[in-house]
C-alpha cells in the first residue's frame, strides 16, 4: 500500500512473535495446548482447558467463516477515516474452533457480507516488515 | 438456583443488614469547568450532608478498579478528607459492574464489623479529557496488536458486532435497539437533572447517523464530565442518619473466565453476560424474584448491553427484551420501570453510579415526576467487559 498504514502493531513484543513472523511467510500460525489440544487467543500462560503450561504455535489452514460484523462509519483510531465504511469482521477457523480472528473483509460490498458467510485469509504487508491477515469472501466458483 | 447461594451470602439478619444512608451527585455536563478531584470531592461531601453524618466516621473506602485507580484513588480521597485512618481501602470490577460491586465490598467490610461506615464513589471528566471513554482501552497489548490495526477500536464498534449476531440468533431487530432509546429519553424527560430531556420518536432515533452498523449515535450513551458518591453503614447505626435508609438487601459480582479484551472478542458465550449469574444470585440472597421488583435500573452503555442484561437477570426469556421495550412496557406507566432517571443514554454517562443514587431516590419516595408509586424492591445492575454485579435494594 501507498499511503502509509493507520496504525501498526508493534511486532517486537514477544508474546505475539510467532504470528507476525508466520504472516511474513504467508502462514496464519495460532496457539494451542499441546497436552489437550485446545485453541487459546488471546495467548496466555497457562491453558484453561487442562491447566498445561506453555502453548504451542501451530499453522492453520486459512479458512473461516464470519462470525459477526460490523460496518464501521466512524472510526475511533485516526487515519482510517480514507477508508469508510470499513467492514470489520470476527472470523473463525475451520481448523481451530474457539478462537475468533478481528480483521477487515477487503474487496466486498457491504451487503454482500453475513453471518456465516465463507472467507479466505489473506496476507497483506502494510508496513516494513509487518503483515496483517485479512479476510476476503470465498464465492461460489471462484478461489484465489 | 439455590446453588448460587451459600447460606452465608444471606444478609436477611438484621444483625448485619446494611444499608445506603446518603447519596451526592454532581451536576451533569459534557464538559465541566472544575478538574475531576474536585468533582468528586463535592459528589462525596454532599453524600455526608445527605446522610447527615460526620466525614470523621468514615472507616472504609470502596470503588470500582478499572478506571477509578487512575483519576482519583481511595487514599487520595482518605487525603483530601483528612481521615486520621482507613481500615480498608479496596476496588472491584471493571467499570460500570465495579461501580455496582462495591457495594459488595461495603456490605462484607460492615456485617463482618470490619468497618462501621463505608464510602463509595466514582467520577469521570470523559467529556473533557481528550482521550475521552477510549484512551484506556488503547493500552491493552493485545487490542493494540492484534484489534486496532483493523479499526475494532472504541466500545460503539465492539457492541455493534455483539448486536449484529444477536440479530442472528435472538431475532433482535433495530426498531427494539430504538425502542429502548425512545423508552429511556421518555423518563429521562421527567428528570430536571438528566442531560438529554426532549423527547424522541422511533423516527428521530431512525435519522441518528450510524457509527458502526447496526448502532446508530442514539443507540450509545452520552459523554459526561460528573461525580456521585454514597454511604454505607449497618441498620443500628443507619436508624440515626438524617434520612430513610435503603436497605442492601441482596448484592452479587461475579467474574467470567475471559479477562481484558478477549472478554469481548473470545468469549464462546459473547451473547450473554454475567448478569445471568449475578442477578439470581442476587435476587435468591434478597429473597425476591423479578416478579417482585417494581424498577430496575441497569448498565446501559449501549441499547444492545441494556436489553441481554434485562433478559440475563432472568426479567424475560432470551430474545424477549426488545419485544417488551417495543411494547412500552420499561417506559412510563410501564409494569417494569427501567433506567428510570434516564440511564447512561440520556441521564449521564458516569458508569451506573446514577443508577444507584436513582434507586435510592426511588425507595426514599424522593423521585418527583418519574417517581415509581410505592417502590419497594429496586435491582440496580452494573457491566463491565468480563464481569458484572447485581444489587436488590428494599427500603
Amino acid at each position: 500500500m501507498k499511503e502509509s498504514y493507520p496504525w501498526l502493531p508493534d511486532t517486537s513484543w514477544r508474546e505475539l512473535a510467532p504470528f507476525w513472523e508466520g504472516l511474513r511467510r504467508g502462514q496464519l500460525m495460532l496457539p494451542r495446548c499441546p497436552r489437550c489440544g485446545r485453541f487459546q487467543w488471546y495467548p496466555q500462560a497457562m491453558c484453561p482447558g487442562c491447566r498445561h503450561i506453555g502453548l504451542e504455535w501451530v499453522q492453520v489452514a486459512p479458512y473461516g467463516r464470519v462470525y459477526t460484523y460490523t460496518v464501521l462509519r466512524r472510526s475511533f483510531v485516526p487515519g482510517f477515516e480514507g477508508r469508510l465504511p470499513l467492514i470489520i469482521a470476527f472470523v473463525e477457523m475451520e481448523e481451530a474452533p474457539g478462537p475468533r480472528l478481528i480483521t477487515n473483509l477487503i474487496d466486498a460490498d457491504e451487503d454482500e457480507v453475513a453471518v456465516g458467510a465463507p472467507v479466505e485469509i489473506v496476507f497483506r504487508e502494510v508496513g516494513s516488515d509487518v503483515t496483517l491477515p485479512f479476510a476476503r469472501l470465498r464465492r461460489k466458483g471462484g478461489s484465489t | 438456583m439455590a446453588s448460587l447461594v451459600r447460606t452465608e451470602d444471606t444478609l436477611s439478619s438484621s444483625g448485619n443488614k446494611v444499608a445506603i444512608v446518603g447519596v451526592g451527585e454532581t451536576e451533569y455536563v459534557r464538559r465541566s469547568e472544575k478538574d475531576i478531584k474536585t468533582l468528586i470531592m463535592e459528589a462525596i461531601i454532599a453524600a455526608i450532608d445527605d446522610a447527615g453524618i460526620s466525614p470523621d466516621e468514615i472507616d472504609g473506602i470502596v470503588s470500582e478498579a478499572s478506571i477509578v485507580p487512575a483519576i482519583m484513588p481511595g487514599d487520595e480521597v482518605a487525603a483530601n478528607l483528612g481521615l486520621a485512618e482507613t481500615r480498608l481501602a479496596a476496588t472491584i470490577g471493571c467499570a460500570g459492574a465495579g461501580v455496582v460491586g462495591a457495594i459488595l465490598l461495603g456490605v462484607q467490610a460492615i456485617a463482618s464489623g470490619l468497618c462501621n461506615t463505608v464510602l463509595s464513589y466514582f467520577g469521570v471528566n470523559w467529556g473533557s479529557d481528550p482521550a475521552g471513554p477510549y484512551g484506556f482501552h488503547g493500552k491493552d497489548m493485545y487490542k493494540a496488536s492484534l484489534e486496532m490495526p483493523f479499526a475494532f477500536y472504541g466500545q460503539p464498534v465492539y457492541f455493534a458486532a455483539i448486536a449484529r449476531r444477536y440479530m442472528h440468533e435472538f431475532g433482535l431487530t433495530t426498531d427494539h435497539l430504538g425502542s429502548l432509546a425512545v423508552a429511556t429519553r421518555a423518563w429521562a424527560s421527567l428528570n430536571p437533572t438528566a442531560m438529554k430531556r426532549e423527547p424522541i420518536t422511533l423516527e428521530d432515533y431512525y435519522r441518528s447517523p450510524l457509527i458502526a452498523d447496526p448502532l446508530r449515535v442514539l443507540d450509545c450513551c452520552l459523554i459526561t464530565d460528573g461525580a456521585a458518591a454514597f454511604i454505607m453503614t449497618s441498620a443500628g447505626r443507619a436508624r440515626g442518619c438524617r434520612r430513610r435508609p435503603v436497605y442492601v438487601a441482596g448484592a452479587a459480582y461475579s467474574q467470567g473466565r475471559y479477562s481484558g479484551h478477549s472478554s469481548l472478542t473470545q468469549r464462546e458465550d459473547l451473547l450473554f453476560t454475567q448478569a445471568q449469574v449475578s442477578g439470581p444470585r442476587a435476587m435468591a440472597m434478597a429473597g425476591v424474584t423479578p416478579r417482585d421488583v417494581d424498577f430496575l435500573e441497569v448498565y446501559d452503555c449501549f441499547t444492545i448491553t441494556a436489553l441481554m442484561q434485562i433478559e440475563d437477570l432472568g426479567f424475560c426469556g432470551k430474545g424477549e427484551a426488545g419485544p417488551l421495550v417495543a411494547e412500552g412496557r420499561t417506559a412510563p406507566g410501564g409494569q417494569l420501570p427501567v433506567n428510570t432517571h434516564g440511564g447512561l443514554l440520556s441521564h449521564a454517562y458516569v458508569l451506573g453510579i446514577n443508577h444507584v443514587v436513582e434507586a435510592v431516590y426511588q425507595l426514599r419516595g424522593e423521585a418527583g415526576a418519574r417517581q415509581v408509586p410505592d417502590a419497594r424492591v429496586g435491582v440496580v445492575a452494573g457491566s463491565g467487559a468480563w464481569d458484572h454485579a447485581t444489587v436488590v435494594l428494599t427500603r
